[in-house]
């Protein structure tokens, strides 16, 4: 049995309608152009770093997340003794956690120093309030702040 | 020199000459609608901007996506909605994602194909023609050219996606953990115990996942590994990330790489015994 002859009652006829030179061509001609469009327009666009909107790249998400900081706050008490905060716990944060997640996100130095001095507000100038933070970059982690004293 | 001419041509009797049935694109083609309607149709109701020319241009958008989903005059409608999503993607700029364009992308491809001789009014009249002139029905069958560039694409994404990520900030886990910083902001992840580890692992995964889905969808024999897990990366995808339309035209789209004789026999399977009531 032809594959073509699966689909049908066993009766019925194949459309075998010869088709012309110039469709032929002009198929194949199409076909070239649009799966070379497919195929070297993110080459040309992620390999040779090319600019022209007319092509397309597959970077998703490659810009997110970047200037995304996470910090640790801690209190150095006199004695040398380290006490961690949760900061989420103390600023109510959990109250945002219905909001867009733009409302919630630590972002860049600035972000940090402003969560830093809610801190400070909330607990008061006598301790020693500190913070280790990282900053999100395209490669990755990297350190911003060590031990750092929030004033 | 005979080898290239032999790859040649075994590659214009893939992508040029495959001529079988036409329910995976009758599908595919109801499919990219829904998914266009569910992407755009919200924003293109008339009343949302009334000058005559736009409205116009959304008229002729939901005429002709209509008449594409339902298959009338489908060779017309289906190029029709590839031409008019084509040039509203270009024109307006806050809907060139890469979403977007792999919907346009797909649409313009099935409008290459014979997408309304199965699952259409098209089909529904030719059949009717059939009858009356005491005719066997028309054959389900069509040059699916258009298909062979759909699977092109999937690859294509899967490939420079994967390519992409070959970056020791995103294999070593970086990326997702920042990914997850900005998205699910509000816990402090750096105290879960291994969460680093499972960023690492997820990273890795997801790269070799993306190269084997980009070549290896087009071996039948790893169809039931690869797909199952293609499907559901996409699926976690969809669920974590606001990607819209994205994950639920890739999955869509398999049907690309599926024989489309198999999808025809599939579903006669699925009606053999069927007693209506």
């Amino acid at each position: 049995m032809t594959r073509a002859s699966q689909y049908q009652s066993g009766k019925t006829p194949v459309d075998t309608s010869v088709e012309s030179k110039l469709v032929i061509i002009c198929r194949a001609v199409v076909f070239a152009l649009l799966m070379l469009y497919v195929v070297f327009g993110p080459f040309y666009k992620q390999v040779l770093k090319g600019r022209s909107r007319a092509f397309r790249s597959w970077q998703m998400y490659h810009t997110r997340g970047i200037d995304i900081c996470a910090a640790e706050f801690y209190i150095r008490h006199p004695d040398g003794r380290i006490e961690h905060i949760d900061y989420f716990k103390i600023l109510e944060y959990n109250k945002l956690l219905k909001l867009r997640h733009s409302a919630r996100r630590i972002m860049g130095e600035k972000g940090v120093l402003k969560v830093g001095r809610r801190l400070r507000q909330k607990m008061g100038n006598v301790v020693d309030l500190r913070v280790n933070a990282r900053i999100g970059t395209r490669d990755g982690w990297k350190t911003l702040y060590v031990d750092k004293r929030i004033e | 020199m005979k080898t290239l001419l032999r790859l040649l041509q075994r590659f214009y009797n893939w992508g040029l000459c495959y001529h079988d049935s036409t329910r995976s694109v009758g599908l595919i083609r109801i499919g990219l609608v829904l998914l266009i309607w569910s992407r755009w149709a919200g924003e293109l109701v008339l009343c949302r901007d009334i000058r005559p020319g736009v409205i116009l241009l959304n008229s002729a958008f939901f005429l002709l996506t209509g008449l594409m989903c339902v298959g009338l005059w489908t060779r017309v409608s289906s190029m029709g909605t590839a031409i008019i999503t084509l040039a509203m993607f270009l024109t307006n700029k806050s809907w060139r994602h890469h979403h977007v364009f792999l919907l346009v992308m797909a649409i313009l491809f099935i409008a290459l194909t014979p997408c309304g001789r199965s699952y259409s009014l098209d089909r529904w009249l030719a059949l009717r023609r059939a009858l009356k002139a005491g005719l066997p029905p028309p054959p389900e069958i069509g040059n699916l050219w258009g298909l062979r560039l759909i699977a092109i694409q999937l690859s294509m994404v899967y490939f420079w996606t994967a390519y992409e990520k070959l970056y020791w900030g995103f294999l070593s886990g970086d990326r997702l953990e920042l990914l997850l910083y900005d998205y699910y902001a509000g816990v402090d992840y750096a105290s879960v115990p291994g969460f680093s580890a499972l960023c690492f692992v997820a990273a890795i995964t997801t790269v070799i996942l993306e190269f084997l889905l980009a070549f290896g969808l087009y071996i039948p024999k790893f169809h039931k590994y690869l797909m199952p897990a293609g499907i559901t990366l996409h699926i976690l995808f969809y669920v974590l990330l606001p990607i819209h339309t994205f994950t639920l035209t890739m999955i869509l789209l398999y049907l690309a790489f599926i024989p489309a004789a198999s999808v025809h026999r599939f579903i006669d399977n699925m009606h053999t015994g069927y007693q209506p009531a």
